[in-house]
């Protein structure tokens, strides 16, 4: 049988590491203007905002939690789970990594802006 | 199945659940979802080396089925079982090709399969591709934790081995 040497483990494991880091930084350095945020709920879309147009913070209340929202950026303020995962994410001003809440199925995603001139809150 | 072998997979399954109900506890650092320490592991890595592959596979089973009704609900049974099937299926494969003094190898390798099956699950019942941005903050950290969690197996492979306590 074929052995792998720990020289070579390292060397795989390392580059995994270089690749991720890399990967991470690249992601935080873009940066959207125009920005739309939806929140999905159980994977369906409950509510999709112009955080562009948003002139003073306020909030939304979910069934198991609370979403803020403010002037370019989104958060969760309150979350019913014990983890809190959500909440100590905190805010974010981009796309690229969405707020999750597992336990509740709740998902805030921000999107390049895409024509929405208002402010629209779908119930199901 | 012969009493000793029920027996020696009840008691890893005890000692796998403890861990996992321990593990629980502590509260997480990172605000990235799915990261732990996954010390759980450590123990179906010792039963992989010290039984056999089916012993553990029975055992991690148990402990996923187990665990998720003590300290979950019916996703975290999901996106454990989607993480533990992965994890369990890389192990098989590559265990083959490291030697004892390697098993930390396969702690990484189990630690970044864990977590990739369970956010192809989670991205799958979210319906939310974008989950994926969170791969890299994944994959560093199985490969710290992992690292941890096989050298905790190893040693306790090679102590257990010269104990022969087989």
């Amino acid at each position: 049988m074929r052995r792998v040497s720990n020289k070579a483990l390292i060397i795989i494991f390392a580059c995994l590491l270089l690749i991720s880091a890399a990967w991470i930084l690249v992601a935080s350095n873009i940066r959207q203007d125009e920005l739309t945020a939806e929140i999905y709920v159980d994977g369906k879309l409950m509510y999709r905002l112009d955080l562009g147009k948003v002139d003073e913070e306020y909030t939304i209340e979910l069934p198991h939690n609370t979403v803020l929202v403010g002037k370019g950026e989104i958060s969760m303020l309150r979350a019913d789970c014990p983890d809190q995962l959500c909440v100590r994410q905190g805010v974010i001003r981009s796309g690229l990594r969405p707020i999750i809440c597992l336990p509740n199925r709740v998902e805030i995603r921000i999107l390049k802006d895409s024509g929405v001139d208002a402010v629209t809150g779908g119930r199901p | 199945m012969s009493i000793k072998r029920i027996a020696t997979i009840a008691a890893f399954t005890a000692i796998a659940l403890t861990i996992f109900m321990l593990e629980a506890q502590i509260p997480v650092i990172i605000a990235v979802p799915g990261i732990k320490l996954g010390l759980a592991n450590i123990v179906t890595l010792v039963a992989l080396y010290i039984l056999s592959k089916k012993d553990a596979g029975i055992i991690l089973a148990l402990r996923i089925v187990l665990g998720s009704i003590f300290a979950g609900n019916s996703m975290v049974f999901l996106y454990s079982a989607a993480g533990g099937l992965l994890s369990f299926a890389s192990v098989c494969l590559i265990s083959s090709v490291l030697t004892e003094k390697q098993i930390w190898a396969v702690g990484v390798v189990s630690a970044i399969a864990h977590n990739l099956g369970q956010i192809i699950v989670a991205a799958l019942v979210m319906d939310s591709p974008a989950l994926l941005w969170y791969l890299p903050w994944l994959i560093i950290a199985a490969v710290i934790t992992g690292t941890f969690t096989g050298f905790s197996a190893q040693f306790a492979v090679k102590s257990l081995k010269r104990m022969r306590l087989r």
